[in-house]
Parts: C-alpha cells; sequence; structure tokens
C-alpha cells in the first residue's frame, strides 16, 4: 500500500442492545474487555499496527466513557507528523438529527474528507473484537481496482441470517443481501455462508457519490449494510477479500 | 394542472426579479427569500417542486442551506446557481441535481428547471 493517503473511520455510535447490560451506561465500543482494555482498542490497535495513522473516531450515544478512554489511552500521536486519533461526536453540522445510520454518519462528517481528500477510506466498526492486518484488505483493493472491497468471512449456514451475506464469482461481489431470512450459501461448501464483516475500503469518489445518493433517498435507512451497500452491486466494482485470521477467529460482540 | 411552484434564494435583488420574471414566463410559479435561513424558513411552510439557490449570500451560505434543505427534504431537487465553478470541489454541492454558472443568458438555466419539473427540454 506504500505511501498512499489512507484515512480511517472508525464507527463507534451503536447503541449495541445486545449487549445490555453491559451497555447500560455506556456504548458497546466502550465496553471492557480483559481487564484494562475496551472493545475498540482492537480495530485501534489493528489500525495502528497497519501503519495507518489517521483515524476519526465518530460517536454518538454515551459517549463519556468511551472519550475518556481514548483520551487518556491512546494520546500517543503527534499532530504535527499529521498523526491522530480524532473524535467526531454528533455534532448536527449539516442536518438537526442524530446519525441516521452508519452512511448517515459519513455523510454528516463530508467535511473530512473535503480537508483530508485521501485516496482511500477504510471503514471500520469500533464494536469488534479480532486481529486483522488492514494492508492485506487494501493491498487486495488496489490491485483489483476495485471501488469498493469488503472483508468477508464463513459462518454455519444457521448463523448466516444475522448478517449481511454475500454471493461472490472471482472475488466480485454480485449479491448482498442484509440478515436475509434464507441465506445464500457459499459455492464452494454449501455448508456455510459468506458473511460480511462491516469492514470497507473505499474509493473516495464512490463513496462521497454513493453517500450523497444515499442522502437523497426518503426510504432510505441510510446504512452501509442495509442500503448502500446493495445499491452498489451490478453497477461498482465491489470486491469480497476473505478475512485472514491474524490471531483468532473473528468475534461480533453483539452475539457474545 | 396546476403550476409546478420553485424557491428561489437569491439575495441581490436585481437578479432575484430577474430570474423570477423570466421563470413565471415559462409558467411556473415563484416564491423568493434573500437568504438561507429563510429558505429553510420556507421550505418548512410550504411544499416547493425544485429550489434554485445562489451560494454567496448572507447569513447561511448556499453549501449549507443546501445540507440542511437536504436533511429536511431529501428528495428535494435543487440547481445551485453561482457566479462561481470553485464551489464544486466542495463535496456537499454534489447533492445538487444541477451546478449551474450565472450568465446573462438565462437558457440553460430555464431548459434545467424544465428538464427537472416536466421532464421535457426547451
Amino acid at each position: 500500500m506504500g505511501n498512499r493517503n489512507i484515512t480511517t473511520f472508525i464507527l463507534a455510535g451503536g447503541k449495541g442492545e445486545r449487549l445490555y447490560p453491559l451497555t447500560k451506561d455506556r456504548t458497546k465500543p466502550a465496553v471492557p474487555f480483559g481487564g484494562i482494555y475496551r472493545i475498540i482498542d482492537f480495530p485501534l490497535s489493528n489500525a495502528i499496527n497497519s501503519g495507518l495513522r489517521k483515524i476519526y473516531i465518530f460517536t454518538q450515544y454515551k459517549s463519556l466513557s468511551l472519550h475518556s478512554h481514548i483520551r487518556e489511552g491512546w494520546n500517543i500521536f503527534s499532530r504535527e507528523l499529521g498523526e491522530f486519533i480524532d473524535l467526531i461526536p454528533a455534532q448536527q453540522r449539516i442536518g438537526e438529527e442524530w446519525y441516521q445510520g452508519t452512511a448517515d454518519s459519513v455523510f454528516q462528517n463530508i467535511n473530512i474528507l473535503e480537508d483530508e481528500k485521501p485516496e482511500l477510506i477504510l471503514i471500520l466498526s469500533g464494536d469488534q473484537v479480532y486481529k486483522m492486518d488492514y494492508r492485506r484488505i487494501i493491498n487486495a483493493h488496489l490491485e483489483k481496482k476495485a471501488d469498493l472491497t469488503i472483508s468477508v468471512f464463513e459462518v454455519p449456514l444457521k448463523e448466516a441470517h444475522r448478517f449481511g451475506v454475500l454471493r461472490i464469482e472471482n472475488d466480485r461481489v454480485v449479491e448482498f443481501k442484509e440478515k436475509p431470512s434464507e441465506p445464500i450459501t457459499d459455492p464452494s461448501n454449501p455448508e456455510v455462508a459468506l458473511i460480511s464483516m462491516g469492514i470497507y475500503v473505499f474509493n473516495l469518489d464512490i463513496l462521497i457519490k454513493r453517500v450523497i445518493e444515499d442522502a437523497k433517498r426518503i426510504d432510505s435507512s441510510h446504512d452501509f449494510g442495509k442500503d448502500i451497500i446493495p445499491s452498489m452491486i451490478g453497477r461498482d466494482n465491489v470486491y469480497a477479500f476473505r478475512f485472514i485470521d491474524e490471531n483468532k477467529k473473528e468475534t461480533n460482540t453483539g452475539a457474545i | 394542472m396546476s403550476k409546478k411552484r420553485i424557491l428561489l434564494v437569491e439575495d441581490e435583488e436585481n437578479e432575484r426579479l430577474l430570474y423570477k420574471e423570466e421563470l413565471e414566463k415559462e409558467g411556473f410559479e415563484v416564491a423568493c427569500c434573500q437568504n438561507g435561513n429563510e429558505a429553510i424558513e420556507f421550505i418548512e411552510k410550504s411544499i416547493y417542486d425544485l429550489v434554485i439557490l445562489d451560494i454567496q449570500m448572507p447569513h447561511m451560505d448556499g453549501i449549507e442551506t443546501l445540507g440542511k434543505l437536504l436533511t429536511k427534504k431529501r428528495n428535494l431537487p435543487i440547481i445551485i446557481y453561482t457566479a462561481y465553478p470553485q464551489y464544486k470541489d466542495q463535496f456537499l454541492t454534489w447533492a445538487a441535481d444541477a451546478y449551474l454558472i450565472k450568465s446573462s443568458d438565462l437558457t440553460p438555466l430555464k431548459d434545467k428547471v424544465k428538464t427537472i419539473l416536466t421532464g421535457k427540454n426547451g
């Protein structure tokens, strides 16, 4: 990935209702994990170990604990060197409402992309526990000349209905259904389905175009999984990247 | 069929009156306001089929206005009508249905309005 200009967005605004009561007083990314850690430390340390040092964290619900943790635990970068972890609470810069969905959180902060003008944007969830070298997905994105690359992994078919399920042909995503009642199976193995991890690499132009297009739709929930990704299949170059397990299996903490 | 309603947001009085007159000649109903704050009040009180929006205005510029209009009436068509091409660099302007540069010839503006409102050009 060389010296490419890449900005990382960590979406950390979710309510985390499935983890209640752990999320009674704090947002899911701020839930403690293994003693001194918080869930957001996983995507953050993955990013830093992947050489990504321009990081914005979008926050919304019950974010005090998360803000304190980032301020006190991650004060490691030097802005003078163009490296930072910035917390971006919902500011109602554009609209007068809170973030309506994951895509809306990017739309409401479109000024950041204007200022940074990165070549690529890596979008991560702040509430997943896994180890990943993002350089691999970024390199795959560049090699395929993709508009969007989605990190995917296999789950048993009976679990797939809780996720965004994909069908791929030669790594190209040809179908995407968010939480389908009858998930599509992986052609190489009918016992499993391929699911999206909510980890995306976008080219700047296509991200802006699709997020703005979505912002104008009245029938949209303004969510990457439900709205943006399905709208891109068949017209943009969307590729899947099979998650390479750097440690153990990815766990969406929503399901613990 | 009732007339299509246009909201014209323009701070320069001479331009506002000229555009209003010319668009009314084309059979449209045109309401006018002078800045972004007023534009938001107008669209909250009444229904419009299209907004024509200047960018350089006092109180609230056209780009901020565009964002606010968009989140209030998501599918409302908007034409940016400005003397300056450089605002295209601001990503929010990509949300407009057209970005036209002001000219003494109002034909491109009228054509675009007709295309958006009637599906026909000229």
